[in-house]
């Protein structure tokens, strides 16, 4: 019994430290400094570079998503969808997350110990304590991963939509073709005639837009100056 | 030993206190009355008087994500992305672990140690007492971080609501972008495939000659405007 407890024990500590290693140090990636490179190679129009970047780090998620839409960035058609394709991995791999057998195997072997530790006590006060202190604290602290990767994975998607206005604003400046004037990413259109004739029968406020500095002199010389002459 | 574990266990219990009061008066702001007022002064073409408005409060998001809005009003092309930012940012905000709950964690566990310390050396009473003072510390810091969280919730419909005004305002309407927070895996792939399609007949017609627009500028003919996508 004393084997097997004890076994446990390091089984779920040893899953426990292989999976925060591979969340800490695989998989993650200072998401702040990485964007803050990839930022200022794009503003450079040093395409390649940022991509090498990217290739610095394989196994990280955002250094591959990252990837996926700098390839789209000499096509514009290409990019929302590029974008929609990394948004749909990123709530993916929060998914996993959340329902990963890893996670679950480690919460299940923690209550197992906490129950062993407090309940059973089949070895005694002190070591069963002692076991379910380390459970506890194992436990805690697998809640406190999952909550803060979930927090940087909606970090990740801010990060990553950033990038497309980037991506967009970097379009815009290189873009000397009038034809292609109206292609933002994600840009309001104007209101359609049935949509303005819908408005004007409910009785809502006519658009108001802030006149041009000429419009309001033209209108200040004809209402106060004109007259005066 | 008991008297060092309960000192520490006061001071963290004061400070999940004091961090818990901090953040409810951070974010104590009547919404509705904010927004009324900014709406109004958006109608009334006053924006500069509307971002002064929410100078006021620099510590509360919804201000914050107001005067990003508001400051550009005028232009067009970034009003929709800027309220998607702001959106983001509100929901991390919401979602993101507070000093509080850190130490009110810190506090559960050195009780819990305590507890069993005290369960070991026949110190059940005191042992109890502060697990008792560490558990009311952890449930203030958990119900202020669930009050918080309903109350950025709440101020996401009101930023939608001003984003809707100004919209009005420059004669525009948002695109729809339902599907940009949680696109399904189908519609990834269809979309692709019509990509794709799109693409072969397009450099078809331009080595047969009969385009020489951009690709952009087809692109934005095939698509439907409101959705960004191909139509199905």
């Amino acid at each position: 019994m004393e084997a097997t407890l004890i076994g446990v024990f390091v089984l779920s500590v040893l899953i426990f430290l292989y999976w925060t290693w591979t969340l800490m140090f695989v998989r993650n990636i200072d998401t702040e400094a990485f964007m803050a490179q990839i930022q200022k190679l794009i503003m450079a129009n040093n395409l390649d570079r940022a991509i090498k970047l990217c290739n610095a780090a394989p196994n990280a998620v955002m250094t591959q998503l990252t990837k996926s839409v700098l390839i789209c960035a000499n096509q514009p058609h290409r990019l929302y969808l590029a974008y929609l394709q990394t948004t749909f991995k990123l709530n993916h791999e929060a998914k996993n997350l959340k329902k990963s057998p890893t996670r679950i195997t480690i919460i299940i072997l923690i209550y197992g110990l906490l129950v062993m530790g407090f309940v059973v006590q089949p070895l005694g006060w002190t070591l069963g304590a002692v076991l379910g202190i380390i459970a506890f604290v194992l436990l805690s602290l697998t809640s406190a991963f999952i909550s803060a990767r979930l927090v940087k994975t909606k970090k990740d998607k801010l990060y990553l939509f950033r990038l497309m206005d980037l991506l967009q604003y970097r379009m815009a400046n290189y873009n000397t073709d009038e034809s292609n004037e109206g292609l933002t990413f994600m840009q309001a259109r104007p209101l359609t005639e049935d949509e303005l004739a819908r408005r004007m029968s409910t009785g809502a406020p006519p658009p108001k837009v802030r006149p041009s500095p000429v419009d309001e002199l033209k209108s200040k010389l004809q209402s106060e100056l004109l007259p005066k002459l | 030993m008991l008297f060092v574990i309960g000192i520490i266990l006061c001071v963290f219990a004061g400070l999940t206190i004091l961090g818990s009061i901090i953040e409810i008066m951070k974010e104590s702001i009547a919404i509705t009355a904010f927004m009324h007022q900014v709406k109004k002064l958006v109608l009334s073409n006053n924006i500069d008087r509307a971002i002064k408005l929410c100078n006021c409060a620099p510590h509360s998001t919804l201000a914050v994500a107001a005067k990003k809005l508001l400051t550009r009003a005028n232009k067009n092309s970034a009003l929709y992305q800027t309220f998607l930012q702001a959106k983001m940012e509100l929901e991390i905000e919401s979602w993101s672990n507070k000093s509080a709950t850190k130490w009110a964690l810190w506090n559960l566990t050195l009780a819990i140690g305590f507890f069993t310390a005290g369960s070991m050396y026949n110190m059940l009473f005191e042992g109890a007492l502060l697990c008792g003072i560490a558990y009311t510390s952890f449930s203030l810091a958990q119900f202020v971080s669930s009050f918080r969280h309903k109350l950025l919730c709440k101020e996401i419909p009101a930023l939608e609501d001003l984003l809707q005004t100004l919209m009005e305002r420059l004669g525009v309407t948002a695109p729809d972008f339902a599907l940009l927070d949680n696109p399904s895996q189908e519609l990834l792939a269809k979309q692709e495939k019509l990509m794709e399609a799109f693409e072969r007949s397009y450099t078809k017609d331009k080595d047969a000659g009969r385009e020489t627009r951009p690709v952009e500028a087809v692109f934005l003919e095939k698509i439907d405007l409101r959705t960004g996508l191909f139509p199905a």
